[in-house]
């Protein structure tokens, strides 16, 4: 009975997350896949995920979708942590231009991507940490303006990279 | 605002993961003081344990967590038990009992007070299905001993019915203790949320779903009065 429902909890899971994280994107979804078709990324758990080897650059870059999760909760999900695994291999390939790469696909306060930003950077830094954690780590400081501003006012930026701040959004 | 929080927990994980001293040191240095500790404490956990692979000392990590330093920020702390939550949550999935015990004793828990019920409740309904007997055991010990009071059922109760995916003799047992008529029938009501247009979903994704011979079995462990037991019962039958 638990395996039926975990299978069926993960049918679930693999339509209703598309549905919160790339709603009205469906097309710009089917859009990239038909132009640009490569080998999923997002695996059956982020462990596993991580013990494989990386795809090329140019497959991870192609993998990431046109509207970045953004997270309702601080608490994430494994479901959530796999659609972030894309960011976190960008970081273990190319460490900090995977950092500056970010920036300029998804900084902009026209980007559809801005409010997905801090997180795919938070996963970027976490693959960069794993071939430079000390590099990263020293490049994480400074990152958070304020020291996070959980409680930050409306119009505040949260971060900061290389001098130049972002991200006021809600979530 | 979680996007900190999100950004501050994975780092942290993953340095734990790395090399849990250099996580420490991130969290000395930065003392996140706008963050709500008991997560950061948890995503320090969690990389600890992926860093050990399987031979986790947990009263180490507890002594870590006990070396951070002192929450600045603007939630309240009392005790140890936020901070220790996280720790105590993922022992308690491998060994509930050990992890119950010590909690209960190291952050001095009066399970007859609301705080340390809600508390333990809530750690006895995150253990996987596999553990949950002997999370249910945990209970009963504990009841038998006295310093009880029986809203840790409840708790219990509410976060099984969140995370839960089965459910069996051990949680029918659990719900006899409950004296108030009443609330025997709100822990038996949770696992049968009324339905909804959408499916409702866990935090992590999963379907609520309880298979519908248990639930029944449910109901009649509750021993309630015969038109609270039809209500649900058929509130069990109206689910597809």
């Amino acid at each position: 009975m638990e395996a039926k429902y975990v299978l069926s909890g993960l049918a679930l899971v693999s339509v209703i997350g598309g549905a919160v994280y790339f709603s009205g994107q469906a097309d710009s979804l089917e859009t990239r896949e038909v132009i640009a078709p490569v080998q999923p990324v997002v695996v059956s758990t982020r462990k596993i995920a991580a013990e494989t080897a990386l795809p090329s650059r140019e497959e991870i870059v192609a993998a990431i979708p046109e509207q970045w999760p953004v997270f309702g909760s601080y608490y994430v999900s494994e479901n959530q942590r796999n659609q972030m695994d894309v960011f976190r291999q960008l970081g273990a390939v190319d460490g900090e231009k995977a950092l500056d790469y970010l920036m300029e696909r998804g900084g902009g306060e026209h980007s559809q991507a801005a409010m997905g930003l801090p997180h795919a950077m938070g996963f970027a830094f976490s693959g960069w940490m794993e071939s430079d954690l000390e590099g990263a780590l020293s490049a994480f400081k400074g990152f958070l303006n304020g020291k996070g501003g959980m409680f930050a006012r409306p119009g505040t930026y949260m971060f900061n990279w290389k001098g130049k701040e972002f991200y006021t959004g809600l979530f | 605002m979680f996007a900190p929080q999100v950004v501050v927990n994975e780092v942290i994980r993953k340095a734990a993961e790395l090399d849990p001293a250099s996580a420490r040191k991130l969290i000395e240095e930065n003392n996140f003081q706008s963050m709500i500790l008991s997560t950061v404490s948890s995503a320090y956990v969690k990389g600890v344990i992926e860093h050990t692979a399987g031979s986790v000392d947990w009263l180490g990590i507890a002594d870590d967590l006990k070396n951070f330093p002192p929450a600045e920020g603007i939630l309240p702390q009392p005790k140890n038990v936020p901070r220790m939550q996280g720790l105590v949550s993922e022992w308690a999935k491998v060994d509930p009992s050990a992890a119950l015990d010590w909690y209960v004793s190291d952050a001095e828990i009066e399970l007859n007070q609301a705080e340390g019920s809600a508390a333990i409740g809530r750690i006895l309904g995150g253990v996987p299905p596999e553990s949950q007997s002997r999370a249910v055991k945990w209970m009963e010990q504990a009841r038998e001993q006295g310093n009880w009071n029986e809203k840790v059922v409840g708790n219990y109760g509410e976060a099984l019915a969140l995370s839960g995916t089965s459910l069996g003799p051990h949680v029918e047992r659990a719900v006899s203790w409950i004296s108030d008529e009443d609330e025997r029938y709100e822990f038996v009501a949770r696992f049968i949320p009324p339905q909804t247009r959408l499916p409702i979903q866990s935090l992590d994704g999963g379907a609520f779903q309880f298979d519908r011979a248990e639930l029944v079995n449910l109901v009649h462990a509750a021993n309630l009065p015969a038109t609270k037991r039809s209500d649900l019962l058929q509130r069990i039958e109206s689910r597809k």
